[in-house]
Protein backbone atom coordinates (compact mmCIF):
# COMPACT_ATOMS: atom_id res chain seq x y z
CA UNK A 1 0.00 0.00 0.00
CA UNK A 2 1.43 3.38 -0.98
CA UNK A 3 2.23 5.56 1.99
CA UNK A 4 1.93 2.81 4.51
CA UNK A 5 4.67 3.09 7.11
CA UNK A 6 6.78 0.02 7.71
CA UNK A 7 8.00 -1.34 11.01
CA UNK A 8 11.12 -3.47 10.57
CA UNK A 9 11.93 -6.05 13.22
CA UNK A 10 15.04 -8.13 13.73
CA UNK A 11 14.88 -10.97 16.22
CA UNK A 12 17.90 -12.96 17.36
CA UNK A 13 16.60 -15.23 20.14
CA UNK A 14 14.87 -18.59 19.94
CA UNK A 15 11.32 -19.02 21.23
CA UNK A 16 10.59 -20.44 24.70
CA UNK A 17 14.12 -19.93 26.10
CA UNK A 18 13.11 -16.32 26.61
CA UNK A 19 10.07 -14.18 25.89
CA UNK A 20 11.63 -12.11 23.11
CA UNK A 21 9.79 -14.00 20.37
CA UNK A 22 6.53 -13.56 22.29
CA UNK A 23 7.13 -9.84 22.58
CA UNK A 24 8.09 -9.58 18.92
CA UNK A 25 4.89 -11.30 17.78
CA UNK A 26 2.69 -9.18 20.02
CA UNK A 27 4.30 -5.90 18.95
CA UNK A 28 4.09 -6.90 15.27
CA UNK A 29 0.47 -7.95 15.66
CA UNK A 30 -0.49 -4.61 17.20
CA UNK A 31 1.41 -2.76 14.48
CA UNK A 32 -0.66 -4.55 11.84
CA UNK A 33 -3.82 -3.75 13.81
CA UNK A 34 -2.84 -0.10 13.63
CA UNK A 35 -2.34 -0.14 9.87
CA UNK A 36 1.43 -0.45 9.58
CA UNK A 37 3.31 -2.81 7.31
CA UNK A 38 5.56 -5.21 9.18
CA UNK A 39 8.74 -6.93 8.06
CA UNK A 40 10.48 -9.43 10.30
CA UNK A 41 14.00 -10.78 9.92
CA UNK A 42 14.81 -14.02 11.75
CA UNK A 43 18.50 -14.25 12.56
CA UNK A 44 20.65 -16.75 14.45
CA UNK A 45 18.73 -18.91 16.90
CA UNK A 46 15.59 -16.93 16.08
CA UNK A 47 15.17 -19.11 12.99
CA UNK A 48 13.72 -21.72 15.36
CA UNK A 49 10.68 -19.46 15.39
CA UNK A 50 9.91 -20.70 11.85
CA UNK A 51 9.47 -24.36 12.88
CA UNK A 52 5.99 -25.65 12.21
CA UNK A 53 3.85 -27.67 14.59
CA UNK A 54 5.10 -25.93 17.71
CA UNK A 55 2.87 -27.13 20.52
CA UNK A 56 3.77 -25.65 23.88
CA UNK A 57 1.46 -26.75 26.67
CA UNK A 58 1.90 -23.73 28.89
CA UNK A 59 3.74 -21.05 26.97
CA UNK A 60 2.66 -18.56 24.33
CA UNK A 61 2.56 -20.37 20.96
CA UNK A 62 5.12 -18.45 18.93
CA UNK A 63 4.65 -20.65 15.85
CA UNK A 64 0.92 -19.93 15.72
CA UNK A 65 1.58 -16.25 16.26
CA UNK A 66 4.15 -16.11 13.45
CA UNK A 67 1.77 -17.90 11.09
CA UNK A 68 -0.94 -15.41 12.01
CA UNK A 69 1.42 -12.53 11.24
CA UNK A 70 2.17 -13.97 7.81
CA UNK A 71 -1.55 -14.54 7.16
CA UNK A 72 -2.16 -10.90 8.10
CA UNK A 73 0.38 -9.65 5.58
CA UNK A 74 3.65 -9.47 7.46
CA UNK A 75 6.75 -10.33 5.49
CA UNK A 76 8.89 -12.80 7.41
CA UNK A 77 12.41 -13.23 6.08
CA UNK A 78 14.73 -15.81 7.53
CA UNK A 79 18.50 -15.97 7.34
CA UNK A 80 19.23 -18.85 4.98
CA UNK A 81 22.70 -19.56 6.35
CA UNK A 82 21.29 -19.72 9.89
CA UNK A 83 18.50 -21.99 8.63
CA UNK A 84 20.86 -24.33 6.80
CA UNK A 85 23.05 -24.54 9.89
CA UNK A 86 20.07 -25.61 12.01
CA UNK A 87 18.72 -28.11 9.49
CA UNK A 88 15.59 -26.33 8.35
CA UNK A 89 16.62 -26.10 4.70
CA UNK A 90 19.38 -27.39 2.47
CA UNK A 91 21.58 -24.96 0.62
CA UNK A 92 24.45 -25.17 -1.80
CA UNK A 93 27.31 -22.77 -2.22
CA UNK A 94 26.81 -22.55 -5.99
CA UNK A 95 23.57 -20.74 -5.44
CA UNK A 96 21.23 -23.66 -6.19
CA UNK A 97 19.17 -23.77 -3.08
CA UNK A 98 16.75 -26.47 -2.05
CA UNK A 99 14.16 -24.89 0.19
CA UNK A 100 11.74 -27.79 0.19
CA UNK A 101 11.23 -28.67 3.80
CA UNK A 102 8.56 -30.22 5.95
CA UNK A 103 9.75 -28.29 8.99
CA UNK A 104 8.68 -24.79 8.07
CA UNK A 105 5.74 -22.53 8.70
CA UNK A 106 4.31 -21.76 5.29
CA UNK A 107 5.12 -18.33 3.96
CA UNK A 108 8.54 -17.81 5.52
CA UNK A 109 10.99 -16.45 2.97
CA UNK A 110 14.75 -16.93 2.88
CA UNK A 111 17.44 -14.39 2.26
CA UNK A 112 20.99 -13.56 3.19
CA UNK A 113 21.99 -10.94 5.72
CA UNK A 114 21.84 -8.51 2.81
CA UNK A 115 18.09 -8.96 3.00
CA UNK A 116 18.30 -7.37 6.41
CA UNK A 117 20.14 -4.41 4.90
CA UNK A 118 17.37 -4.09 2.31
CA UNK A 119 14.82 -4.09 5.12
CA UNK A 120 16.70 -1.28 6.84
CA UNK A 121 16.33 0.77 3.68
CA UNK A 122 12.59 0.12 3.41
CA UNK A 123 11.55 0.43 7.02
CA UNK A 124 10.56 3.69 8.68
CA UNK A 125 11.67 2.34 12.06
CA UNK A 126 13.62 -0.78 12.98
CA UNK A 127 13.69 -2.47 16.36
CA UNK A 128 15.50 -5.55 17.57
CA UNK A 129 14.56 -8.28 19.98
CA UNK A 130 16.86 -10.57 21.90
CA UNK A 131 20.42 -11.61 21.33
CA UNK A 132 23.11 -11.93 23.94
CA UNK B 1 13.03 2.90 24.63
CA UNK B 2 11.55 -0.55 24.86
CA UNK B 3 13.07 -2.47 27.78
CA UNK B 4 12.52 -6.20 28.14
CA UNK B 5 15.35 -7.09 30.53
CA UNK B 6 15.50 -7.32 34.28
CA UNK B 7 17.25 -4.43 36.02
CA UNK B 8 20.05 -6.30 37.79
CA UNK B 9 20.79 -9.63 36.12
CA UNK B 10 23.59 -8.56 33.77
CA UNK B 11 25.71 -5.64 32.69
CA UNK B 12 23.55 -5.01 29.63
CA UNK B 13 20.92 -3.38 31.78
CA UNK B 14 23.52 -1.04 33.19
CA UNK B 15 24.64 -0.11 29.66
CA UNK B 16 21.05 0.44 28.63
CA UNK B 17 20.32 2.77 31.49
CA UNK B 18 23.55 4.56 30.71
CA UNK B 19 22.04 5.31 27.31
CA UNK B 20 18.88 6.51 29.06
CA UNK B 21 20.92 8.86 31.20
CA UNK B 22 22.64 10.23 28.09
CA UNK B 23 19.28 11.34 26.72
CA UNK B 24 19.14 14.36 29.00
CA UNK B 25 17.74 17.24 27.03
CA UNK B 26 15.59 15.01 24.83
CA UNK B 27 12.08 13.79 25.39
CA UNK B 28 12.29 10.22 26.58
CA UNK B 29 9.59 7.58 26.70
CA UNK B 30 10.34 4.23 28.31
CA UNK B 31 8.18 1.18 27.74
CA UNK B 32 8.66 -1.78 30.08
CA UNK B 33 7.65 -5.13 28.66
CA UNK B 34 8.08 -8.69 29.94
CA UNK B 35 10.85 -8.91 32.54
CA UNK B 36 11.45 -5.22 31.92
CA UNK B 37 8.49 -4.38 34.16
CA UNK B 38 10.68 -5.33 37.13
CA UNK B 39 12.60 -2.11 36.48
CA UNK B 40 9.53 -0.23 37.71
CA UNK B 41 9.54 -1.60 41.26
CA UNK B 42 10.35 1.00 43.83
CA UNK B 43 12.99 0.60 46.50
CA UNK B 44 15.66 -1.06 44.37
CA UNK B 45 19.33 -0.28 44.90
CA UNK B 46 21.99 0.46 42.31
CA UNK B 47 21.89 2.45 39.09
CA UNK B 48 19.80 -0.06 37.17
CA UNK B 49 17.42 -0.66 40.04
CA UNK B 50 16.72 3.01 40.48
CA UNK B 51 16.57 3.71 36.75
CA UNK B 52 12.82 4.20 36.59
CA UNK B 53 12.94 6.73 39.41
CA UNK B 54 15.87 8.53 37.79
CA UNK B 55 14.07 8.63 34.45
CA UNK B 56 10.90 9.97 36.04
CA UNK B 57 12.92 12.65 37.78
CA UNK B 58 14.10 13.74 34.33
CA UNK B 59 10.50 14.06 33.14
CA UNK B 60 10.57 10.85 31.15
CA UNK B 61 7.31 9.02 30.63
CA UNK B 62 7.60 5.48 31.98
CA UNK B 63 4.95 2.91 31.10
CA UNK B 64 4.81 -0.74 32.17
CA UNK B 65 2.77 -3.59 30.75
CA UNK B 66 -0.12 -4.30 33.11
CA UNK B 67 -0.33 -7.87 31.79
CA UNK B 68 3.32 -8.52 32.56
CA UNK B 69 3.09 -6.89 35.99
CA UNK B 70 0.21 -9.22 36.85
CA UNK B 71 2.14 -12.21 35.48
CA UNK B 72 4.98 -11.43 37.89
CA UNK B 73 2.78 -10.64 40.86
CA UNK B 74 3.79 -7.00 41.00
CA UNK B 75 0.99 -4.81 42.30
CA UNK B 76 0.58 -1.22 41.21
CA UNK B 77 1.26 -0.13 44.81
CA UNK B 78 4.76 -1.58 44.41
CA UNK B 79 5.62 0.65 41.45
CA UNK B 80 7.74 3.74 41.53
CA UNK B 81 5.27 6.64 41.80
CA UNK B 82 4.65 8.05 38.34
CA UNK B 83 5.02 4.79 36.43
CA UNK B 84 1.92 4.18 34.34
CA UNK B 85 0.50 0.67 34.17
CA UNK B 86 -0.83 0.20 30.63
CA UNK B 87 -2.98 -2.66 29.31
CA UNK B 88 -1.99 -2.18 25.66
CA UNK B 89 1.70 -1.53 26.13
CA UNK B 90 2.56 -2.90 22.69
CA UNK B 91 0.09 -0.58 20.99
CA UNK B 92 1.32 2.43 22.94
CA UNK B 93 4.90 1.59 22.01
CA UNK B 94 4.12 1.15 18.32
CA UNK B 95 2.29 4.47 18.17
CA UNK B 96 5.17 6.29 19.88
CA UNK B 97 7.84 4.58 17.79
CA UNK B 98 6.14 5.07 14.44
CA UNK B 99 4.60 8.51 14.86
CA UNK B 100 6.61 10.52 17.38
CA UNK B 101 10.03 9.12 18.18
CA UNK B 102 13.10 10.21 16.26
CA UNK B 103 15.05 7.23 17.53
CA UNK B 104 14.02 3.93 19.02
CA UNK B 105 16.07 1.64 21.24
CA UNK B 106 14.91 -1.86 22.09
CA UNK B 107 16.77 -3.95 24.62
Amino acid sequence: MVGKKTLGIMIMSAPFGSQYADHMCRVADRAIDMGYAVEVFLYGDAVHTQMNEQAPKLFFNVGEALKKLIDRGAIVNSCEICSVARGYIKGEKDGKKDYSSTKLIEGVRFTTIYGFVDMLARADKVISFGGS
Amino acid sequence: MLIMRTPSSDEDSERLFGIARSEIGHDLSIFLLGDGVLCARKGQSGHAGSAAKAALNRKAVVRASARDLRARGVGEEELEPGVESVEDLEGAFVEEAMERAERVFAW
